[in-house]
Parts: C-alpha cells; structure tokens; sequence
C-alpha cells in the first residue's frame, strides 16, 4: 500500500508538470526542429524518457530541456528532418521585410533552415532562453570555446542569408 | 529587446499544442522495467556463451606429448568438439564411431536442420590423438568409418585419405584398366563392391574394386603393379602382405588369392568354414591367418600357407565367444591384436550391434585380453596398429570449440520463436478474416 501510494503520487507529480510545462517545452522543440510534427515528437520523446527516470530526478526542468537540445541535435534525428526538407546553397527568395515587419519571424525560419542543427541550438539558447555562454556549453555537453566558435559561425551565417537581423548580430559578436 | 529575441519569441508562437498521451507514464515506466529485464537476460545469455565456449578458460592439462600409444581409457566428445578439418590435431591413436549417434552426424532425412555442416555425413567419427588426449570429429563420405592407418595419420574418408595432421584430403592411387562391366553403370569408383586399405605396416596401399586391383606405396601413391580380375558382386575384405606381392580377396563365397598378374595363385571356399580377416592377417612369415568357426560356435585363429593354401599349424589361441566377426590388426611375436565385435542387443531395437573393442590372443592362454575398450553404444573401433603395444597416460580430454556448431545450433534455436510468432501472427490473421467474412 505504501508503495502504490508512493507510485500514485510520482505519477501525479509528473503528470502536474506536463501539464505546467509541455507548452514552454514545445516552443523550444519548434524552434530547434523548424518542424511541428517533429517538436511534437521532440516533446513526447523527452517527457517519455524523464518519466522512466521520474523518480531518480533533482532537476526534470533541466533534464528535460537537454533531452530535446541533446536529442534535436542527434545524427539520426538530423536525418530525418533532411529526407523531408530539400535544402540549398542560394538563399529562397523572399520579400524585402524591415524590423518592424510583422512577418519577421518567417524571416527568422527561413534563416534557421540555413543553419545546421547545433548552430540551431546555440541560437535558441543563447538568444531565445537567454542562457549564458556556459550553460549553453553545459546543457549541450561541449566546451565553451565550440559554443563561442558555434555561435559566431551561426551569426555570420544568419548575417548573410537575413540581413535584417544584422544590427542584433553584430552586438553579440561583439 | 534585440530583433532576433523578439523574432524567435514570435516564431516560438507557431509551436504546436503538444498533448502527450494518457498513460505516458505508466508506459514509460513499464517499457523501463522490460527494457531492464531484455537487458538483464542478454547479460545472462552472454554469461552463458561464454561460460559454455569456454571463455576464460584455463588450457586443459595434457599429459604425454613426447610417447605415442594408445589412451588408457576413451571418453565421448563433447557436441561442440572442434573438427579435424577446422582444427587438426595430428595422428590419431584411435577412431571410434557410435553410428548415426556419433556427435555431429546429420539426420538422415532432414538434412537442413544441420544446414551449417560440408556435406552429408549421416556417421561421423571421433578421432583420438596419438600423443595427447585430443579429440576431433572426422566427417565425410555418406559413414566416415574408422579405416585409420597403421601410423594414425591418415583415415580413409569418402574415397580419399584424411590428413589428421593437416585436415586435407589426398587422393587414393587411380584403378587403370577398364571399369567393371556387370554392375550398374552409376557403381561409384570406390564404392558397393570396393575395398581400400594399408598393408599392416602401412607403407602400402591396396586398392580394389569389382574386377580391377592396384597396389601403391604409400603415402608415395606411386603404383607398383594393377591387376585385372573377372567381375565380381562382392569385395568382402581385401589383405596384402608387406611386401605387396599378392592380394587374397574374400568375395561372395571364396577366398581368392591373386598375382601381380591377376592370375589366381589358389582359392578356398569359404563354406569351409575359413574367412580371412584383418589387416594383419597375412604374416611376414608367409602363413595367411584367419578364423574359423563351428556353428554356433567361437572364433578361433587358423591359418593357411600363403603360397599353395594349404592349412598350416599355428597354434592354440583362446576362442573368441559371442562375437559377430573379428579382425586382426597387428602382430607382436605370436601374439595377436584384434578387434572382437562382440553382439549386444541394439539400443533402439532388438537387432544384435557390434560392440567391439582391442583384444590381446596370447597362445595358450584361456581367454583374450581386453587392451582397450571404448565407449558405451560404439559400433566400430580402429587403433593406430604400429602402437598397439605402446600406452600412455590419459589425461583430462581436450575437446577444442567448434565455433560453427555454436552459430549453426544458436540460430536455428533463434529461429523457433521466429517461426511461431509467425505462425500464430498467420492463425490470428485466418481468424479475423474468417469473422470478417
């Protein structure tokens, strides 16, 4: 009886912090995958594996958040996504759009499918959850210089093929 | 805030609404604990393995190595026993074979379910080192036998000798002359009606089939004279003496002793009753040794002048009671060595099977001396005749792994839950579609 009453209550806990969390989780999930049907899957995977380890976690915000950086940035997963998207040297052809373009965020994806998966994270890390330079290192299990490295790269990249986000990429280079 | 913290939060606005399934929980621990208990049992498996090949396994002792003889005592190999011809373990002091129970003989008829093994091979043989307690299976022809030479490195194998030193194959000298007219065309060379094997020292080799005889020296192979004969249904037993001089043949109702010209020196018929037998049998001294027996009554040794087939004195032996047939296989002064096939009642059925082992005939004495005895349910017993006299100790056995048997036996194993799932996975399919419609 203890131990049912003790189950019944990890399995409350869990299903409490889904419920309190899955959205944040799956803002991040798309913004790392680009997809929608793969952020859900991003999601699903990682809540799936903190329940198997539910009762041995300090921390199931942290855990959680570096399954999807970890698994989102996985080969296979990579993979995957490339048998559905065809991508390009040349930059897709869009319309000129200013900073206060509403539709600045379609700029944005288009701009996030030019890099790779990691440059991917660092961005989402560093500019969307506002992650310091070495949490960002910590949360994806990498030194700090491939983060710094990593980042630069993913700014110049997005310098060339989204110019209208030159202004921000230049502070943070700096 | 920068334009690309305001462009990602806008973009994050797109997300999906995520609603993970009831029960993820639940699922995900129970798919844990299996995955646990999957992991645990491979663990358990892998133990297994290695437990059974062996590994780490200490080497197992040897005794001997610098004497060859025959072992004290003989065991049965172990089903995973290493083959002559993966790994060769030199000349052999003894060959057994327990028929169709011998370890790693295929079934009859279902020749798949040992779909891993050369060949068919319904009998296969064990094979005895000469100065250790090494034990390999030889395997070949339809029965492998037990013809093993008189120095232990050969075994004669579906037509052809097998090197136990080396696991390959030499070719037997070729028959010349035309092939046997009266039998049916698809005879094979070495086949029904045919006979291969040593001269007692094992520097010759005799070669006969239904009309055709040559002698090579071995293992030269070199042909030192062939011989025609009229055609014959039946080649019992074929005996040379050491120097190669003549053959005596044991056909369908004679004893038939042939020149190097074919032409028959003398014959005997074997109503007499007299039977030549063994390789042994004609003596250096030029008297040809057989058996004789009243009805229903003990072998006992003769013998004949082996130039006119006169009988000739030769001693009294003991008589060998209760057996199907006896050879004999070498010769220390005027003691014998042969190997008695006594009857005993077949495991499966009533029928009588030989079950032979290494005899000593003294003269004089009152009965023979058993030198060696093999294992329970053997059927066919060989010794490596130069060593007859010699013994050495008998360590712990030395089986070898045999890594196909391994692979060959664990996926078949694999494959029966394989094969029912998808049997049930097909009645269940049946079943549904029977309702349906």
């Amino acid at each position: 009886m203890v131990d049912a009453g003790m189950s019944g209550g990890m399995r409350d806990g869990f299903e409490e912090f889904v419920r309190a969390r899955t959205g944040a989780f799956a803002r991040t999930a798309y913004l790392l995958t680009g997809d929608r049907q793969h952020a859900e899957e991003l999601v699903q995977t990682a809540l799936t594996a903190a329940a198997e380890r539910w009762t041995r976690l300090d921390d199931p915000e942290r855990y959680v958040r570096r399954v999807l950086y970890t698994r989102a940035v996985s080969w296979w997963r990579v993979r995957r996504r490339w048998r559905s998207e065809v991508l390009t040297d040349a930059p897709p052809e869009r319309r000129a759009v200013s900073r206060d373009d509403p539709d600045l965020r379609i700029v944005l994806a288009d701009a996030l499918k030019r890099l790779t998966a990691k440059q991917r994270a660092v961005l989402v890390l560093r500019f969307y959850e506002d992650r310091s330079e070495s949490e960002t290192a910590e949360i994806l299990g990498v030194g700090l210089g491939t983060v710094k490295s990593q980042t630069r790269d993913a700014l110049r990249r997005l310098r060339a093929v989204a110019p209208e986000l030159a202004d921000e990429n230049e502070e943070a280079m700096r | 805030m920068s334009v690309l913290r305001d462009a990602f939060r806008e973009l994050a606005e797109d997300a999906p609404e995520v609603r993970p399934p009831a029960g993820l929980y639940a699922a995900a621990r129970r798919r844990r604990r299996e995955r646990r208990a999957a992991a645990a049992l491979l663990a358990l498996a892998v133990l297994a393995v290695a437990v059974l090949i062996g590994w780490p396994r200490p080497g197992p002792e040897r005794f001997g190595g610098d004497s060859a003889g025959l072992p004290d005592h003989l065991v049965l190999p172990s089903w995973d026993t290493a083959t002559v011809h993966d790994s060769p373990a030199g000349p052999a002091a003894v060959a057994y074979s327990l028929g169709e129970r011998n370890v790693q003989s295929d079934d009859e008829d279902f020749r798949i379910f040992s779909w891993w093994r050369h060949g068919h091979t319904v009998s296969s043989t064990t094979v005895v080192g000469l100065h250790e307690d090494v034990y390999r299976i030889a395997r070949g022809g339809y029965t492998t036998g037990v013809d093993l030479s008189p120095d232990g490195r050969f075994l004669m194998v579906g037509g052809e000798a097998l090197d136990l030193s080396t696991g390959r194959t030499r070719a037997l000298p070729k028959l010349t002359g035309p092939r046997p007219q009266a039998g049916p065309s698809s005879t094979p060379y070495y086949g029904y009606g045919g006979v291969t094997t040593w001269s007692p020292e094992g520097t010759r080799v005799v070669v006969v089939d239904q009309s055709r005889v040559a002698v090579a020296g071995w293992p030269s192979g070199r042909i030192e004279w062939n011989a025609t004969f009229p055609y014959q249904n039946y080649i019992g037993d074929a005996v040379i003496p050491e120097d190669g001089s003549a053959v005596a043949l044991t056909l369908d109702d004679e004893i038939v002793v042939l020149n190097r010209d074919g032409t028959r020196r003398w014959s005997r018929s074997k109503h007499e009753p007299w039977l030549v037998s063994g390789r042994a049998a004609w003596r250096p001294d030029g008297r040809l040794v057989g058996l004789t027996r009243e009805v229903n009554g003990p072998y006992r040794l003769a013998a004949l002048d082996g130039a006119t087939g006169a009988p000739v004195d030769i001693g009294a032996y003991p008589p060998v009671s209760a057996a199907m047939g006896m050879e004999v296989v070498a010769w220390r002064g005027d003691v014998a060595y042969a190997i008695v096939r006594h009857a005993v009642p077949g495991i499966y059925t009533q029928d009588e099977i030989p079950f032979p082992e290494l005899v000593r005939l003294v003269p004089g004495a009152a009965a023979p001396e058993v030198v060696l005895k093999p294992p329970a349910g053997t059927e066919q017993l060989a010794v490596a005749t130069v060593f007859v006299d010699a013994r050495r100790a008998t360590g712990a056995p030395e089986f070898g792994v045999n890594f196909y048997e391994y692979l060959g036996r664990g996926l078949n194993w694999a494959c029966c839950p394989v094969v029912l799932i998808g049997f049930l996975v097909m009645v269940r399919k049946t079943v549904r579609w029977s309702t349906q419609v």
